[in-house]
Formats: C-alpha cells, structure tokens, sequence
C-alpha cells in the first residue's frame, strides 16, 4: 500500500479537495465524451512538442498559443476576416479571396468542439506547427489526461526511440509555411505538469511498443493520429485496469446476434474489472477515514468505458456494458501485429498475451473454467468471419487460415 | 457397378483415409482400374526439377493429390510402383510422401538442402520449417479447378460409358442433361476459380457424383432407380440440396449457393414463367402439359406450393440451358474472362478496362460521383486516409499508369491478377471486380458489403505519398474535377 499521507503532501500543489484519485492514479484521468479521445492525443502532442522546444522536464510545461492563427479559423466571419486581411496579410496573400480560400481549407482541418466557442477547436495535425493550446484554464478538453500519458511515454525506456521517429514524422508538413504566414508561436507561461504516481510501470513499456509500431507502420503520415487515437485510449483504459488489478484481463466478443457464455462472461469481466477500480479505492477510503463524497471513483468508471468506446466496449443489443471489439480496432491490432502472414492461433497467442483479450476456446480455458467452450470456439470462428470481411484472412481448404497483411 | 463407386465418391465424411480404402476396394471388387486424370503439369515439374539443384516441395490442401503427383514423378523417374512408399529413393532421389509423419523434421530439410529430396508436406509445415527461397515449392492449390472439373468429368462419363448400361432412369437424365449444360457449370467454377477460392479434386469427386446421383431422398443413389424429378434433378444436385445444411456450407457448394441461382429473379422471367407457354420450357425431366396443369389451378387459387419447385427448375434452365445470363449475379464475368486471357496471353489490356477501373476508383478514392476516366485522381480526406470523402488532390496520373500482373499457376488455366499502380498491388479477384464495375456503372458504394469498400481503400492508402503539391479540387455539374492548385513563395500565396 502507498503512503497515502506522504503522497497528500506531494499534491498539495494542485489543490485538489480529496486526491485520493490522483495519489493511486494520477492527477488526472477525465473523459466523458467520445471527443476527449482526440484531445487525449492532442494534449499528448502539445506537451511533446513543447517539451522539445525547451526541455524534457516532467515537473512543468508552457503550452504553444497560436492566438492569431485561432481567431481567423474560428472565431471571424467574412466581414471581420476583410478586416484582419487589410491590416496584417495583404501583403502575404494575392487579394482577399485567395486568402478566404486558404482559410476555407484549413477549416476543412478542424476537429474538436462542434461548438459556437473557438475555445476546444484544433487541427488536424500533420506536424508540430500546426499544434497549438486552445483551453481555458478549467481544462475542460485539455482535461490533462494527455499529460499523464506524456508522463507515461517519458518513463518508459523506449522513450528516445520513440521521441526519435516521432520528430521524424511530426517535424515537417507542406501546410507548415501557411501556417506560419498567418501566425506566430508564443508560449504560455510555466505551468505545473500532472502528476502521475509510478515511476516505472509495465503498462508504459507496453504503450510505447506499440506507438512505435505505429510510427513504423508503412502508412500515410495523415494516418497516424488515427492509430495514436486507437492505441493511447486503449492503454489509458490498460493503464486504469492495471492499477487496480493486477491479473485483469479482456473477455471479448466478436459481435454475435445472440447471447451466450462469452457475452455472459464478457458482462462478467467488464463488472469485475469496475469493481476492482472501486475496490481499490475503498481500501484506502476506510484506511485513511476519508469521506466518501468527496472520491469520485465515477470520473475513473466513466474513463475506462469512454476510453474504450468505439474500442473494445460496447452495449450493442443489451443494456449492460461488455467487451466487443470494433472493426478498427481489430484492424489495428492486426497492422500492428502481423508484419506479413501470420496464422490465426499465433494471433490470438499475442493478443492475449500482450492486449490481454481473451477470444478464443484454449485461452478461456488458462483463465476461467466453463462446464462448455463451445461458444468461445464460436466467438473465434466469427473473429476470422470479421477478419475475412476485413481482406485479411487467407483460408486453406485443410482448414489452415492465415492473416494476410498486403503491402 | 461404376455407380456403386461413384456414390462412394460422394459419401466423404472427410475422413481421409478411410474414404480411399473404401473407394479403392471397390474398384478391386469390381476390377475396374482407378480414376485417374492426366495432369500435364506434372511434365513441366519435373522439368523443372530436374533442371534445378534444389529440391521439390509439393504443398496444398489435403485432398488435392500430393501423394498422386508424387507417385507420377517416382513414376516418370523410372521408379517401380510396388516400391512406391511413405519414403522411397529412385536415382538418389529421396522421396518422403507425408512429411507430418517425419520425426527430424529439421534434418531432413537440412539434408534436402543439399540432397535432391521431394517431400509432400502442407502449408503449416511449410511455413513452419522451409526457407522458401531454398527450395522449388509448388502449390496444388494454384491449379484450375475448373480445369480440373473438365478432366475429371470426362473421365467420369468415360467410366460411365464402359461399365455402366444406358436406360430411362432419372440418373441417365441427369447424365444425359449434364452433358448439355457442363459448359455453364464449369464457367461457374471458373468464377470460383476468379476469386482464388480453390476447389481440391476430393471437393470435385464429391460434386461430380452429387450431380449424377443426388437424390433428395437416398441422400446419394447407388443405381438405376424410377423416381420423379422432384427428387432428384441436375440442378437441384448442382446445388446440393439433397444435402445436410453442414455439406452445403461447404466447397463448391457453398458458392453455388451464394449465386441463389432460381431463387432470384427477375419480372421478365418470371412473367414468362406464369403467363407464356414458351418451347423453351420442353425438358427431359417432366411433361410439360402437367405444369401448365398445376399453373391453371395456382393462378386460380393462388397455392404458390403447387408450382415453386417447378418454377424455381424452370428459372435454372432456362440459366443453364438456354443462356439466361440476366439471372447471374455477376455482371463482370466476361469482361473478368477477357481481360484474364489476355494477360494470360500477354495481350495488352484494352483501353476500354483501364478507363473503367480508373471511373471506379475516382469515384471511390474521392468519395463522389466523378465522371473522369481518362485520369486517375489519388485523394485524400486531410483527416486520414480511411475517411470516405477526399478534400485534396494528392496525385494526378496517366491511365498508362494502371497496370496489372498476371502470376501463372501450374496449369494454363490458373493465374492471379494483380493491379499494379505506382508499383503497388492490389489482388484482382472476380468479386473486387465486380464491386469496382457497378460503381462505374453508377451504384453507390454504400450499397455494397463493406469488405470490398475496406479493400480498396487499404489499397488507397499505399499510393499516397505526402508530397508537397497542395491541390484542391471542386467537381462541376456534369462530374468533372476543377483544380486549385496553391502557389506557395515564401512570403505570400497565390491560387492557379
């Protein structure tokens, strides 16, 4: 057990009312919506490149305003952008409606807030430059969940090569010139990092293994925030997991019609794995005397499900939450996994044992008993099903079935 | 007699050796000589075995004959059949007929390396233990199966004509029925064939002798028997529907199944079906004047019953006899044909190929409905390659630059098509093929099984360079793409 009181004091600095939380998880993980996602990965690639523009230290960061650059995409009509063009870019754009067109295009690149407010709205970003803070204070979406996986990230000791392809990849995008005719970089004064409690821990070995299996994969450029998206929820919900149990893992099933054991043992898992955060925290709660109002173990609950929504977590046809894996995650696994031909069962070996995800009859049976496996050896034939609709399966008419990856 | 065989032919249950046994006791009782067919690729292996300094290694699917070839290498080498055995030698060729029985494994192929060995082994093992570069590997399972239907179907009706007396019975009509429509059954296995889904020649016993002998009742006849039409007929055999449900999922029939040939129709069909009292509909099968019968009293009383089996056989017939090709549900398959013969031939693709594949992905790598076929547009949504509707151009290229590859099987008539752009392939199967044919014949993408949409845009995803052009596009009423191209200096920007 952690020295909850030794750690309080450590966290004084975040005035934070009860950080019972933040002393097990980290300060802090936040993500109610689908959105945060993307922010996560935003807020990852903020601190990063920040970082590289001053130095690796993990105790602050100055964010990178592009205050210029926000207002013209989201906060002018047409009206209000002649104006600005007359004053600051007449000499940078042929006429106006030349300028109007770069504008319209680079809107094509917003993502975030679907929202009136500037505020929450970013690009797409191809390359450092085209990174910038946009969040009040309150950390509405820049909820520093991104922090905590830059934290991550940093500890782990695959961390200078990843910090290598990453700035090989993000370095430079054609976009980058107008970008910097329509703004400066300005740094927000120091701020205070968030703060995550282990030094070193499995899960960021894990998380930076696969994000550079992303960096390597042979992809458009454009692509790779998709992946990063896909991979740092999924080990931010790993990560959650992780600390509140050490032997959880995944019971996944392959959509099916109907119920049967592996939805059952799926729901099953999904509410022990819950029920483990919150016991988790209960422990200290009656240790330390702690009033219970003032943990919100809701905030963790809700992470691990938004983290994995779209993912690995799904209420499709019941009303209970369950493990089902998504197509794009399955694509993902399969890209980052299979380099050029790989069978089926070596397959799921690895997904088991590096994810976690148990689909099959034999690893169901290493972990829990059944009086019948049938079911899961159906779950397993509707995997190849999935992966076959996917082009990724090669079958042999002896019944050998490969994944296939074409280059 | 030879019917007894053939029904044994048809009665798998997968389990290989006793199934040989028993077919081959059969043949003894009767002594009637095997089946065999003549592949004439085995002359090409050998060849090329004997002109290599490596050794040969037969792969495929269980069922698809290795330990045949091997017998007619040892054979053509000289070797004695009586000799022929789990591992024989003739002319310091060591010949091991199953490799999953070997115990050093890793030995033998350390051996095979630098002794001439054949080995029969199957794809895990290979995969598992071979170096392929090291070795002549052949795969059975790249042979044409409708080939392969052809000469073993001859065969067939060879046996039939010499052991076997012509009467009236129901398996003689579908003999007789068969030998009129196997043209169109072997075009469908070629469709097979096209999306490199292979057929074994165990698979295609059992469907011969299906064909012949299916019976909705006896599962399978042994002889000559007096019974209806309804319960056994060619078409409803093709199908396998005197089969268990676990048989039909399996190969052929499980495609045959997916074509729902006289389940789907059409109005003009079925028009001529209920209402006409066309020639064409004369059959060996039933008198026709008995379904005119049975349609009177079904448009008076409306008992669809009465008539469905025979309409769904008319709907067939009138597919197999009488080249009814609008029942088929592919619509690309002669132009699939063609270009297949021609890159066979090493023919130039037509023009015409090129301008429609370029249609279809313009359509699908921008994600609207574009009328340019003279240019292939690489786009891209700026959110990720993966999202359907494109915002930039990324490259503009010659239809010169769709290309394809053809990669020749063990026998003329198999081959994989790739298409090659930018030195990246994508397989050609009949089923992309057709998906890429109805887009440029105006279907929407959404109407389709998602698979095709997901193959094609991993594809999309390989040809995209980031470069450094930055080009837009518009696209104007009549489908045509408008460019804006930026002209970036590096302190102002300017629109071309």
């Amino acid at each position: 057990m952690l020295d909850y009181n030794k750690i309080k004091k450590e966290l004084q600095a975040y005035k934070i009312k009860e950080p019972l939380i933040a002393a097990l998880y980290g300060h802090r993980i936040l993500a109610t919506q689908i959105i945060h996602r993307d922010f996560l990965v935003l807020e990852f690639l903020n601190i990063f490149y920040s970082h590289l523009k001053t130095n690796f230290n993990e105790e602050s960061v100055k964010f990178i305003k592009k205050p210029n650059l926000v207002e013209i995409l989201f906060d002018s009509d047409s009206e209000k952008l002649k104006e600005i063009f007359e004053n600051r870019y007449k000499d940078k754009f042929e006429n106006f409606n030349t300028f109007l067109f770069v504008i319209n295009s680079l809107k094509k690149f917003q993502i975030g807030l679907d929202s009136v407010k500037s505020e929450g709205k970013f690009l797409y970003p191809y390359s450092f430059n085209m990174l910038f803070h946009n969040d009040s204070s309150r950390r509405n979406n820049f909820t520093r969940s991104g922090e905590l996986l830059y934290l991550m990230v940093k500890r782990s000791k695959y961390f200078e090569e990843f910090k290598k392809l990453l700035v090989k990849k993000f370095s430079y995008s054609k976009w980058d010139k107008i970008i910097s005719l329509l703004d400066d970089e300005y740094f927000s004064k120091e701020e205070k990092l968030g703060y995550l409690p282990y030094k070193e821990h499995f899960v960021y070995d894990l998380l930076v293994k696969n994000l550079i299996k992303v960096l390597n994969l042979d992809i458009p450029k454009r692509d790779i925030f998709y992946y990063f998206n896909i991979v740092m929820s999924f080990f931010m919900s790993f990560y959650i997991l992780s600390v509140a149990r050490k032997d959880f893992y995944f019971v996944v099933e392959i959509l099916n019609k109907k119920s049967d054991n592996v939805r059952r043992k799926s729901r099953e898992t999904y509410r022990m794995n819950e029920e483990a955060i919150i016991q988790s925290i209960d422990v200290y709660i009656q240790k330390y005397k702690i009033d219970k109002k003032d943990v919100k173990i809701k905030n963790l609950i809700e992470a691990h499900r938004t983290y994995l929504r779209g993912i690995l977590s799904s209420r499709e046809n019941t009303n209970a939450y369950r493990y089902s894996i998504s197509d794009d995650f399955l694509k993902t696994l399969v890209l980052l996994n299979v380099k050029d031909k790989m069978n089926v069962e070596k397959f799921l070996d690895i997904i088991y044992q590096e994810y976690r995800i148990i689909i099959s009859e034999k690893h169901s049976k290493m972990v829990f008993e059944l009086s019948s496996y049938s079911d899961f050896r159906k779950n397993e034939q509707r995997l190849i099903k999935r992966l076959k609709m996917l082009g990724f399966i090669e079958e042999k008419s002896d019944g050998d079935i490969y994944i296939k990856v074409s280059k | 007699m030879f019917f007894e065989i053939l029904n044994k032919y048809g009665a798998i249950k997968d389990n290989r050796a006793s199934y040989d046994e028993k077919v081959l006791r059969l043949y003894k009782r009767y002594n009637i000589p095997p089946i065999e067919i003549k592949l004439d690729y085995v002359d090409n292996i050998l060849k090329e075995f004997l002109d290599s300094d490596k050794s040969l290694i037969i792969t495929g699917s269980a069922g698809d004959g290795k330990t045949f070839i091997l017998r007619k290498l040892f054979e053509k080498l000289g070797g004695d059949n009586k000799e022929f055995k789990s591992i024989c030698k003739i002319n310091n060729i060591t010949f091991i007929l199953d490799f999953t029985a070997i115990e050093n494994k890793k030995e033998i192929i350390l051996e095979a390396k630098n002794k001439k060995y054949i080995i029969a082994m199957n794809e895990g093992l290979l995969n598992e233990y071979v170096n392929k570069d090291e070795f002549l590997i052949k795969d059975l399972s790249k042979t044409s199966s409708a080939n392969n239907f052809d000469l073993l179907l001859d065969k067939v009706l060879e046996y039939i004509d010499k052991y076997e007396t012509k009467n009236e019975c129901i398996i003689f009509k579908n003999i007789e029925l068969l030998k009129e429509v196997r043209g169109k059954i072997r075009d469908i296995i070629l469709m097979n064939d096209f999306n490199y889904e292979h057929i074994t020649i165990r698979r295609l016993f059992v469907f011969i002798s299906n064909l012949i002998l299916g019976s909705k009742n006896q599962n399978l006849l042994k002889s000559c028997k007096d019974i209806s039409f309804l319960e056994s007929n060619l078409y409803s055999n093709i199908f396998g529907e005197n089969l268990s449900a676990s048989m039909r999922e399996k190969k052929p029939f499980e495609f045959l199944n997916r074509l729902s040939i006289g389940y789907k129709s059409n109005n003009e069909i079925d028009n001529l079906i209920l209402y006409s009292k066309d020639e064409r509909f004369k059959n060996i099968y039933f008198d026709v004047e008995e379904f005119f019968r049975k349609r009177d009293s079904f448009l008076d009383n409306g008992d669809y019953n009465l008539i469905k089996d025979y309409v769904v056989f008319l709907r067939r017939d009138l597919f197999f006899r009488h080249k009814q090709n609008s029942l088929m549900r592919y619509i690309s398959f002669e132009a699939f044909k063609t270009l297949f013969d021609d890159l066979k031939d090493n023919k130039p693709v037509s023009k015409r190929i090129k301008k429609l594949i370029a249609l279809a992905l313009n359509r699908i790598f921008l994600g609207a409905l574009i009328n340019e076929k003279d240019n292939l547009y690489i786009g891209s949504s700026f959110k990720g390659s993966n999202k359907k509707i494109a915002n930039e151009i990324i490259e503009k290229l010659d239809i010169k630059e769709i290309n394809f590859e053809f990669i020749k099987g063990n026998d003329e008539y198999y081959g994989e098509i790739y298409l090659v752009i930018k030195n990246k392939k994508m397989l050609l199967d009949l089923d992309i093929f057709e998906f890429l044919v109805r887009i440029a014949n105006g279907s929407l993408v959404n109407s389709f099984s998602n698979e095709f949409l997901e193959r094609v845009m991993i594809f999309k995803s390989h040809l995209i360079d980031e470069n450094e052009e930055l080009i837009l596009f518009d696209i104007d009423e009549n489908g045509k793409i408008e460019l804006t191209e930026f002209e970036l200096g590096d302190n102002y920007v300017r629109l071309q």
